[in-house]
């Protein structure tokens, strides 16, 4: 059973709508990934395990802490998971400057626009991670 | 009579009055024949006539000439008796002329003779006055040459009269008649007639020379006179003499300051009066001219004024209309307009009002003491004060400090208004209207410097009526224009603060719709593609997740629905009489089946009717439950612990004016209590501060209990959590 586990991709969903980490959750885990999921983006610090998730999608727009704040947050702990921004793109504007301070280069490249499909969530994940079905 | 005295000499010094032409001429010839140095002779115009007619005294000439007596001969040579003095000048060594020589005497070198003239001038002298006391021939010889040197010598005078030409002459008389009599002259010869006068001109004009201009005004009608014109100052004091003089054909023009002497010329003359006030009383001279020069240097002055003066005619009807006291002046001195300017505003009684081109001017005017003596016309008298002036930090301050230094004395009203114009007011010059009876422009010349006669330039005064009103109407409209500004700037400010809400709830609006659309396509997607993979209870999960969605999207798309209708006015409204409790326990039932398993957990929704189950309203039933069913979930929102609890009750209720009976409902629960930042804010469109909801669920209630004629508020609880109120009128009916 834990080998099965380890093999599998794991990703850390993080988005204060329950529905959508649901939904994602079962999608991805019919594809074949290991999801844990949160709505709490403070609880999901908290309960963080480092080296353990190799890509994250965080909502942008949650309260308390937006997803910016939490990847900054998660990077002190793993360096190396990878990250995708879940976001409605009109709060883009306000996070500019955010935006320009952790990504100078890449920029888009991180970002998902909501709502999207099953098969664009799936090729985006893939660029970065490969899923072992 | 004879008067003798004792003398050194063999002769008897006497003086005789010898009676009878006989005697008279024997003496002239005795005279003549004992002389042996010299005989001067003056006499008047008509003696050279008797001197060549005599053949007694011809002779004598003729024989003391020849004798070596040294002859001269004194007259007031004219026309009547040209040729006369011609032939004397043969038979002296010299004759002159003398104008207006009165008196006949001859002088020796020892005696002196006076002949009389009787009344009746043609005639040879009757008596003769001899002396020859020494004192009295000397004074008498010192009288003739005093004459002598003044006279101009007869070849002069002779050609002058035979050839015409003028004799230019400069004189001054003394003598009041002599001086009326002059100026009759004057006006009698002239063929054109220009006066200047001043004060009480026309009075005198009137008094003693009307009827002379008047034979003037005949020949200007027949075509040999140009005319009669006169300046003078034409007020209330003379008018009617000025009426008199213009009607009979007299051209006059008014002047506002004429010069200070009174002068009249004709073609050929001029005659100046010159008032003096001696010890003695008031003298008047006469400076009487034919020289060229003076008469055009005098027609140069009239001819100014005339070109700038008033018609007379127009000038009576001013005075009439009592418009007389218009006035326009030009001030070129800065220090002398801002005295007038203090003046001005010191004086005012009713109402002040300045534009300043800039706002360093009212600071460089507040220093000349002008602003400040405004303020104390306003406290003093009452006056209102107006003030516009182009906005700086440093004036507003200054005016705060005046007001300031007003309201410390309260018993004083003073009303002192101040506008702030954008800072190119246009005018560049300070304008100052008091009373809407005077303006004062001071135009700006340099605004760089801080002193107000450094500052200024020309000035202009006016108590024109038409004039000063203008400045009143350029006021009152950049006043009324500065209130536009404002009022444009604030709807601009309204208009951009709107539209940044606007942008805002667009923002909002857009994350809240595609919010519930992801779960929604990832749920279908995954159904549609991988249905094998799918358990039973994630398949039901699915279809519930995505129903649930569909009816949030639902949700939203109403409200935004609801939101334009209430801002465009066009929310409509069916009412009925219903049932308040009912509704309200419906709508309990709603939220209920639909809370199901949600994260807010255990949330208890209780209600209490206060024992009145039957509360009536006339109300639209949707929206009576929407605005429940809004509360309601917001309550719940505000709810994060799994043991909250929301209360719902109705009572019965006078309203705050006991006019009316209302229905109160109540939402409390015990959540997290209401953010007092957006206490004010709580009923209006996009108050948004949960990151859930579109911020327009409480303004939809407002909305609709306002359009029922209720009132709504909310409160946070003493104790813990928020408490929602609303009133509907109720219906009385049974």
């Amino acid at each position: 059973m834990t080998d099965k586990k380890n093999d599998k991709q794991k990703i850390l969903i993080v988005d204060d709508e329950p529905d959508i980490t649901t939904a994602l959750k079962m999608f991805l885990e019919i594809q074949g990934f290991h999801v844990d999921v949160f709505t709490d983006p403070v609880y999901a610090l908290a309960q963080f395990k480092a080296g353990f998730y190799q890509l994250l999608i965080l909502d942008i727009k949650m309260p308390e802490m937006n997803g910016f704040e939490l990847y900054a947050e998660i990077k002190k702990k793993d360096k190396t998971v990878k990250v995708f921004f879940l976001t409605a793109l009109s709060e883009m504007h306000d996070y500019d400057a955010f935006k320009k301070e952790v990504f100078p280069k890449e920029g888009e490249r991180y970002f998902i626009a909501k709502p999207i499909e099953n098969e664009e969530i799936l090729k985006r994940i893939n660029t970065v991670i490969a899923n072992t079905n | 009579m004879t008067d003798s005295k004792a003398h050194d000499n063999n002769v008897r010094e006497r003086t005789e009055v010898l009676y009878g032409t006989d005697n008279v001429i024997n003496n002239e010839l005795r005279f003549f024949s004992e002389t042996k140095i010299r005989i001067d002779t003056c006499m008047d115009y008509t003696r050279p006539a008797l001197a060549i007619g005599t053949e007694a005294i011809r002779k004598s000439f003729v024989e003391a000439k020849r004798k070596g007596v040294q002859l001269r001969y004194l007259t007031e040579i004219r026309n009547d008796n040209l040729s006369y003095c011609k032939q004397i000048m043969s038979m002296v060594d010299e004759v002159r002329h003398l104008d207006g020589i009165k008196g006949n005497f001859m002088i020796s070198e020892s005696e002196y003779l006076a002949p009389i003239t009787s009344r009746d001038k043609i005639k040879p002298a009757d008596t003769i006055i001899f002396s020859n006391i020494k004192e009295i021939v000397e004074h008498q010889q010192y009288v003739f040459h005093t004459f002598w040197d003044k006279a101009i010598p007869a070849e002069q005078k002779i050609r002058e009269i035979e050839e015409g030409i003028v004799h230019y002459d400069t004189r001054i008389i003394n003598d009041s008649q002599q001086i009326i009599k002059e100026i009759h002259r004057l006006i009698a010869d002239s063929n054109e007639l220009y006066s200047c006068l001043t004060t009480g001109g026309i009075e005198n004009s009137y008094n003693h020379f009307f009827e002379t201009k008047k034979q003037l005004l005949d020949r200007q009608k027949k075509g040999e006179h140009k005319g009669i014109k006169v300046i003078t100052i034409i007020d209330e004091s003379n008018k009617k003499l000025t009426r008199i003089l213009v009607g009979a054909g007299i051209q006059i023009k008014h002047v506002r300051n004429p010069p200070p002497i009174s002068f009249i010329l004709s073609d050929k003359e001029i005659a100046v009066t010159i008032e003096k006030n001696d010890a003695g009383g008031l003298t008047q001279s006469l400076l009487l001219s034919n020289e060229p020069a003076y008469i055009s240097h005098f027609l140069s002055i009239f001819e100014e004024l005339w070109k700038n003066g008033i018609n007379a005619v127009d000038r009576l009807k001013d005075i009439e209309a009592g418009a007389d006291l218009a006035d326009i002046e030009v001030i070129q001195s800065s220090s002398r307009a801002g005295e007038l300017y203090l003046e001005l505003v010191k004086n005012a009684k009713e109402e002040i009002l300045f534009i300043f081109p800039s706002s360093t001017a009212l600071i460089r005017q507040d220093k000349l003491g002008a602003v400040p003596l405004a303020i104390e016309a306003a406290k003093k008298r009452a006056a209102k004060v107006r003030i516009l002036v182009p906005y700086n930090k440093e004036v507003e301050d200054r005016i705060k400090l005046m007001k300031a230094e007003l309201g410390r004395r309260p018993t004083y009203d003073a009303d002192v208004d101040v506008r702030y114009t954008e800072q190119t007011s246009g005018t560049m010059a300070t304008i100052l209207v008091v009373d809407r009876k005077v303006s004062l422009v001071m135009e700006l010349r340099d605004d760089s410097t801080t002193t107000f006669d450094e500052a200024i330039g020309l000035s202009t005064y006016s108590n024109s009526k038409a004039g000063v009103l203008s400045y009143v109407a350029i006021f009152e409209n950049l006043w009324v224009l500065t209130e536009l500004y404002k009022q444009v700037k604030e709807a601009n400010e309204r208009l951009t603060l709107h539209d940044k809400m606007q942008q805002e709830f667009i923002n909002v609006a857009a994350h809240e719709l595609r919010t519930p659309i992801q779960p929604i396509l990832t749920t279908v997607g995954l159904l549609h593609s991988k249905k094998g993979h799918v358990s039973n209870q994630q398949m039901d999960d699915s279809l519930e997740m995505i129903h649930r969605n569909a009816q949030r999207l639902k949700r939203l798309a109403e409200d935004i629905l609801d939101v334009t209708k209430i801002e465009t006015q066009s929310l409509i409204l069916n009412k009925e009489r219903l049932s308040l409790n009912e509704i309200v326990l419906s709508t309990i039932k709603d939220i209920k089946n639909q809370l199901q398993d949600r994260w807010v957990g255990e949330a208890q929704i209780q209600y209490d009717s206060n024992g009145d189950d039957t509360i009536f309203v006339e109300a639209d039933r949707y929206r009576v439950a929407q605005l429940v069913a809004n509360l309601l979930s917001n309550a719940l929102k505000f709810i994060k612990r799994y043991d909250g609890i929301v209360s719902i009750s109705i009572e019965k209720k006078e309203d705050n004016a006991g006019a009316q009976e209302v229905a109160l409902v109540s939402i409390k629960d015990n959540g997290t209590g209401i953010d007092p930042d957006i206490f004010p804010r709580l009923f209006e469109k996009f108050a948004l501060k949960s990151f859930k909801g579109t911020g327009l669920g409480l303004f939809i209630c407002r909305s609709i209990v306002e359009a029922h004629g209720g009132r709504i508020w909310a409160e946070n609880n003493r104790d813990e959590g928020a408490t929602f109120h609303f009133t509907l009128p109720t219906l009385q009916c049974k």
